[in-house]
């Protein structure tokens, strides 16, 4: 048992804790298995990984899941069955699954019949994303939480990988509380330990460490998940090594190094979790920098912010933002020509302070306001023809305006505008528009 | 078609799969409103004819425009696994998370929405031709839950509907049912379809080391390969045949799984007993339809060896001739899809699995969130490559995933060619064409424009409006019978009845041409046949090479104009097209603007620009004696300018020469009149280049003057151009409102029946549907209406005979009808009930009688 352990604990950096207290609850060869076992911890802490270190090493007979999958409960029981009994769907079976399973008294009945077709093993269920499983059937939680009890005397045990708390999942009735094992965020020394692990054999350990660290100083207040600093560390290291190759510096002169590099990271700062552009893009996008660098703003211009709309519809969009940012009472103000001057008050000034409506953020607008915004802000006569309605529809299914309740006329649908400031102004440049005068926060 | 029920729902009948294009067509021939039949089906086979040119003309263009974007993206998706590996072997860093990447293309398609549909089929298409057979198109309305985009999902991948051809639906790929698919099945049957190839490929690398075996092999295969081509000769005795794998019609879609196994053993071990090679051959016959990787393969894998030994290529030609004769029932396409599959390249055994989602915008959010996390769990399994289509812009799929799903896809953008390019190409090669004899005039095709650029952005909108004012022209034109190809046009004049020929005779444009000819020719053209047959037809050739040089002159103006700030005739070729077609050129506003500002043009600017037009008028030349007159002129001075340097310096210095004389006087007075004086002399004096550049313009003014007249002065013009907006308009620019107006307050236009007609529109008749009379007494309400006073002029107006004395019993009838037409006013949107005083509703419209 120990050396199972200490194994792992050296394979697996900074899990020491986790890894010991998993091993000793499922315990060795023919030891009862707890009820259920909870793990939870933020994405990339290594759940999954010590998880199935640990069964694999213990010899555990092992079903792992992602609850992502299960669209259908049926989905669930099936693949878990499947795994356990080393079933696999072919063309030879017709891609029939071990048996057909509809509900959780005949997932008990078949997992027993495994059990002892198999000379009961030892055997456990991954559920990696559990907190899916709250959306599914009421019952499936607390059942199994309870696995062991309704098969009797099967050694089965069950653990949840979870990112949410065990607090999130308590049912009304019938849970049975599992064993808890927290796996907290791993601390910056510790990323540096794990990142240091995939250090590729041409560069010594100190020079790939400085490298780590530079690159942890730049995201770390960005972002922590241990995936997507593996990414961005794998994404520059290139770049970082190549005065190296050109032979411009050695790799002790950290301080070249780090200056050669610094741009580029701070770039790609503002596209963290962003896979825009896939790797390949991204060193071409480079190369292009280097070559012409003031293409390079133009490039991703037009990567992004083009879009071309019909001419109506760009007013409409108009005319549906301002629907949606000024309060119904003051269209008189806006768009009558001959609406009477009016006085403020201090009591509007306030009111108008308490209330940002680009802060609130959009309201609903029914139909018929939207239109008439339209046609008093287009200057040409406009007649009212199938083809303005239909553009509406185009830019609900564009999801530049979202239609709320009502899927035909006469529940009057709402609608709200749910694009930005900067995009509406955009949009309002290019039809030479002046959408800020007509905004209640701004005129 | 009908049915026996009672019920009111609504039932779906299957279409007939009659030949409905025969049908269709007969149909149309019907509604041809043209009294003698013979220059009905005149028209409208040219009509057919002149729709498939530019169907043809279309259909190149359609895979041209996109070509480089797909090139991009194939290729994208042919290497998108390969970089994954090698990436990942380059840099040494073993990495799960760069595996777990998907790599997605996002295509970014514009807001056209109906031609996304041509974009995606073409793409499928050119992904099924040269990379992968596994592609599911996932379409958002079919993807409102998980478990529905799932088992589209995978049940496409697996090839189990086919995705070309809906019509008929066979079956390829295993036969699952539907509650059993999901991922686990996925992955092992990819697994499968892998296993084969990459056996296949080993067996092919083995064959040189066991000779021996694979001839030995070969014999057994022969036996095997003819034996079912015998069979082949009696399909049904094939299906009859007493080999166990025929069974049901169920397994033997399922067989070419099984069959899969087979040949391999046969090759390795050739002491296999002949029957199961037999099997190996007759089931895939069986499923034969199908055009599936796995089962063509299983087939070269028999076939191979005779390659090699090269014993008797009939035989190997032979099994997929059979294949082609007993899948007679398919669709020809089919076929040809089969053959082509069966000589795939195989040396990639991983081929991608391409998910397509169509339109991402509007999938529902979290279906497309576990979509993603589900396939980038099974990503090292199954290699997926996503295809997103973007209608506005890549940002907006970030902006929908949250950051734990977007980092599991590896984004890649592709810009599609805008629809304004597209439609620049259409309107060059089918506008502006010279083949098809339709053409288009100035109003419908500004029309045409305008729909297109402030509504849709929609090329296929566009063609189906120009296919309306085809059908409109060759329909309601009389003397559309003599717009045919240039070719035919003789033979047709020649066959032209007399009665045909008065209708030509009656054209106002034939008609002012006689009226201009003199009178002797007026008498022969009028009375004598064959004098008037040779005139229409040298008229209409006329008129054919009129509008070829029209078209170029168009470009010229277009190269001309189009650089001048601001562009006064505007930035693109269709914007002078459509004011050339409409209006005289050189009288419009627009031009005499552009001229003076070309007046003023400098040399270097206007040198390319005279290079330009003579580069589009070369292409020309040959065609047009004007053009090319035109052309050797604009040469000369393009020299002349070219030669013009030592000149302009000699110019330039006589004048600083004057400027230093001038300056000499010192009194400020004086020196401000002299240099007025001297500006005035510059202007009298124009130096050599102003003159020259006077002379080029005034040449091309005087061929726009010449040439481009509009359509409706040439003579004929009603042949071959259609120029009626309005009855397209009402065809294409649906007005929801209008009609409504128009229905209610004068029925009659829509019923066309004796009772409703009216001589003044607001008039109130009692004969008039009871919602119109509503309509109309509502219209002389205020804002809120009594409704018991609108009850009462109801009555009055319906029955006016009633003694109005006896107002207090309503006839129950009456007011029921009266309730009637107010519900339905209010369903329109004219009024609504309002709270604000009891027994009114208030008034949603405004204005009235």
């Amino acid at each position: 048992m120990d050396k199972i352990v200490s194994d792992l604990v050296e394979n697996i950096p900074c899990r020491k804790a986790q890894i010991h207290l998993l091993a000793s609850l499922l315990g060795e060869d023919e030891c009862p298995l707890p009820n259920s076992i909870f793990l939870y911890g933020h994405s990339g802490t290594g759940k999954t990984l010590v998880t199935s270190a640990v069964l694999e090493k213990l010899g555990i007979l092992t079903s792992y899941v992602s609850c992502v999958e299960f669209y259908t409960t049926r989905v669930m029981y099936e693949t878990i069955l499947n795994h356990l009994s080393g079933t696999v769907p072919s063309s030879i079976n017709n891609y029939s699954s071990y048996a057909s399973c509809d509900n959780i008294g005949e997932f008990i009945k078949h997992l027993r019949n495994i059990a002892y077709s198999k000379g009961k093993p030892r055997m456990s269920i991954v559920l990696e994303q559990s907190e899916r499983l709250r959306d599914s059937d009421a019952n499936i939680l607390p059942v199994l939480c309870r696995l062991q009890e309704l098969t009797q005397d099967i050694n089965i045990i069950v653990i949840f990988l979870s990112s949410l708390p065990i607090e999130k999942f308590r049912a009304a009735t019938g849970f049975m509380e599992p064993v808890v094992i927290n796996f907290p965020q791993y601390t910056k020394d510790e990323l540096v330990d794990i990142l240091l692990k995939q250090r590729p054999s041409s560069h010594s350990v100190e020079f790939y460490k400085n490298y780590i660290k530079l690159v942890l100083s730049v995201f770390y207040l960005a972002t922590k998940g241990l995936p997507e600093l593996k990414h961005q560390v794998q994404l520059h290291f290139k770049a970082y090594c190549e005065p190296l190759e050109k032979g411009e510096a050695d790799e002790h002169d950290i301080r070249l190094l780090w200056r050669n590099i610094e741009p580029q990271l701070k770039k790609s700062m503002s596209s963290v979790y962003l896979r825009e552009v896939s790797s390949a893009q991204y060193e071409r996008m480079q190369q292009l920098t280097e070559t012409a660098p003031t293409d390079q703003s133009h490039f991703k211009s037009a990567l992004t912010n083009k879009m071309e709309l019909p001419y109506y519809t760009k007013f409409l969009l108009i005319a549906a933002y301002l629907a949606s940012y000024n309060p119904a009472r003051t269209d008189r103000r806006f768009f009558m020509k001959h609406h009477g001057k009016q006085r403020k008050t201090q009591a509007m000034i306030k009111a108008k302070e308490r209330s940002s409506s680009q802060l609130v953020g959009p309201k609903p607008f029914p139909l018929d306001r939207l239109l008439a915004i339209f046609y008093s802000i287009i200057d040409d006569k406009v007649t009212p023809t199938a083809n303005i309605f239909s553009q509406i529809s185009t830019l609900v299914t564009l999801r530049l305006v979202t239609q709320i309740g009502g899927n035909d006329q006469l529940d009057s649908p709402k609608y709200k505008c749910a694009v930005t400031l900067d995009f509406i102004r955009n949009v309002a440049r290019m039809v030479s528009f002046d959408v800020v005068r007509y905004l209640y926060d701004y005129a | 078609m009908a049915t026996v029920s009672v019920s009111k729902g609504v039932f779906s009948f299957k279409r007939s799969k009659a030949n409905k294009r025969k049908e269709a067509a007969s149909t149309t021939l019907d509604y041809w409103t043209e009294c003698d039949e013979d220059t009905r089906d005149r028209s409208y086979k040219n009509y057919v004819k002149c729709w498939q040119m530019v169907t043809n003309i279309l259909h190149d263009l359609q895979s041209s425009v996109h070509a480089k974007v797909f090139e991009d993206l194939v290729h994208f998706i042919k290497n998108a696994r390969k970089n994954c590996s090698i990436k990942a072997s380059e840099n040494h860093i073993e990495s799960m998370q760069g595996q777990n990447d998907i790599p997605t293309a996002c295509l970014v398609t514009g807001v056209n929405m109906p031609d996304h549909e041509a974009i995606f089929e073409s793409l499928v298409r050119l992904l099924a031709d040269g990379v992968t057979p596994h592609i599911a198109q996932l379409h958002s309305r079919d993807c409102n839950t998980l478990r529905s985009a799932m088992h589209k999902m995978i049940t496409q991948l697996m090839g189990q509907n086919d995705l070309v051809d809906l019509d008929d639906e066979v079956m390829i790929g295993p036969s699952i049912k539907r509650r059993q698919i999901n991922m686990t099945v996925l992955t092992s049957w990819y697994k499968e379809c892998t296993d084969v190839l990459t056996q296949e490929k080993n067996s092919s690398k083995l064959r040189g080391s066991t000779q021996k075996a694979t001839i030995l092999c070969n014999d057994e295969t022969c036996k095997a390969v003819t034996s079912p081509r015998k069979a082949v000769a009696s399909p049904r005795k094939a299906v009859a045949s007493p080999h166990k794998a025929v069974a049901s019609p169920r397994k033997a879609v399922a067989s070419p799984r099984k069959t899969v196994a087979s040949p391999r053993k046969a090759v390795a071990s050739p002491h296999k007993a002949v029957t199961s090679q037999f099997k190996a051959v007759a089931s895939p016959l069986k499923a034969m339809a199908s055009p599936h990787k796995a089962m063509s393969s299983s087939l070269m894998a028999i076939a191979s060896p005779h390659k090699t030994v090269g014993s008797s290529c009939k035989e190997m030609g032979s099994p997929s001739i059979a294949m082609k004769s007993f899948s007679n029932n398919g669709s020809p396409q089919k076929k040809i899809k089969l053959s082509k599959e069966t000589s795939l390249p195989t040396e990639d055994d991983h081929q991608p699995l391409v998910v397509i989602l169509e339109d991402v915008e509007s999938f529902p959010m979290n279906v497309l969130h576990d979509l993603i996390l589900i396939c980038s769990e099974h990503h090292c399994d199954l290699p997926f490559v996503f295809v997103f289509g973007v209608a506005t812009t890549p940002a907006a799929v970030h902006r929908s995933l949250s950051q734990n799903v977007s980092a599991c896809i590896a984004m890649e953008t592709f810009q599609a060619e805008p629809s304004t390019h597209f439609l620049n190409h259409v309107i060059e090669k089918v506008v502006m064409s010279d083949e098809v004899p339709f053409h288009i005039g100035g109003r419908p095709f500004k029309l045409l424009l305008d729909i297109f650029l402030y509504n849709d952005l929609s090329v296929k909108n566009f063609i189906k409006g120009l296919k309306l004012c085809m059908m409109q022209h060759f329909m309601n034109n009389s003397s559309a019978f003599l717009c045919c190809p240039a070719p035919e046009r003789a033979s047709v004049v020649r066959a032209m009845t007399p009665a045909q020929l008065d209708i030509i005779r009656k054209l106002p444009s034939f008609r002012s041409y006689v009226e201009s000819c003199p009178p002797k020719e007026q008498a022969a053209l009028l009375l004598e046949e064959k004098v008037c047959k040779a005139t229409i037809r040298r008229l209409l050739n006329k008129l054919d090479c009129w509008y070829d040089c029209f078209c170029c002159l168009v470009k010229v103006v277009h190269a001309l104009t189009s650089s001048l700030p601001q562009a006064p005739l505007g930035r693109q070729v269709r914007e002078v097209l459509t004011t050339c077609l409409s209006h005289e050129l050189v009288e419009t506003e627009e031009f005499k603007e552009a001229d003076k500002m070309l007046r003023l043009m400098a040399r270097e600017e206007l040198l390319p620009i005279v290079t330009n037009i003579i580069g589009i008028l070369i292409e020309w030349v040959e065609k047009d004696e004007n053009l090319l007159h035109l052309h050797d002129e604009l040469s000369l001075m393009l020299g002349r300018l070219n030669s013009l340097d030592q000149l302009d310096q000699v110019n330039d210095n006589s004048i600083t020469e004057e400027m230093q004389i001038s300056i000499q006087s010192s009194d400020r007075f004086h020196l401000k009149e002299k240099l007025l004086e001297i500006a005035k002399k510059k202007y009298k004096k124009p130096n050599a280049y102003e003159s020259l550049r006077s002379e080029v313009l005034q040449l091309l003014i005087n061929a726009f003057e010449q040439l481009l007249k509009p359509v409706n002065k040439q003579p004929l013009h009603e042949v071959l151009f259609f120029d009626s907006s309005s009855m397209v308009k009402r065809h294409l620019v649906g007005m929801p409102r209008a009609a409504l107006t128009t229905a209610l307050s004068n029925p009659h236009h829509y019923l066309q029946c004796e009772c409703c007609q009216l001589e003044d529109l607001s008039s109130v008749v009692p004969t008039l549907p009871d919602v119109s009379v509503a309509y109309k007494l509502h219209l002389e309400c205020g804002r809120l209406i009594n409704l018991y006073d609108w009850l009462q002029a109801f009555i009055s107006v319906t029955e006016p005979e009633e003694d109005t004395s006896s107002k207090r019993t309503i006839d129950q009838k009456l007011q029921a009808r009266f309730a009637q037409a107010v519900s339905e006013l209010q369903f329109l949107g004219f009024v609504k009930p309002t709270r604000r005083k009891t027994d009114h509703v208030a008034r949603l419209t405004w204005g009235g009688c």
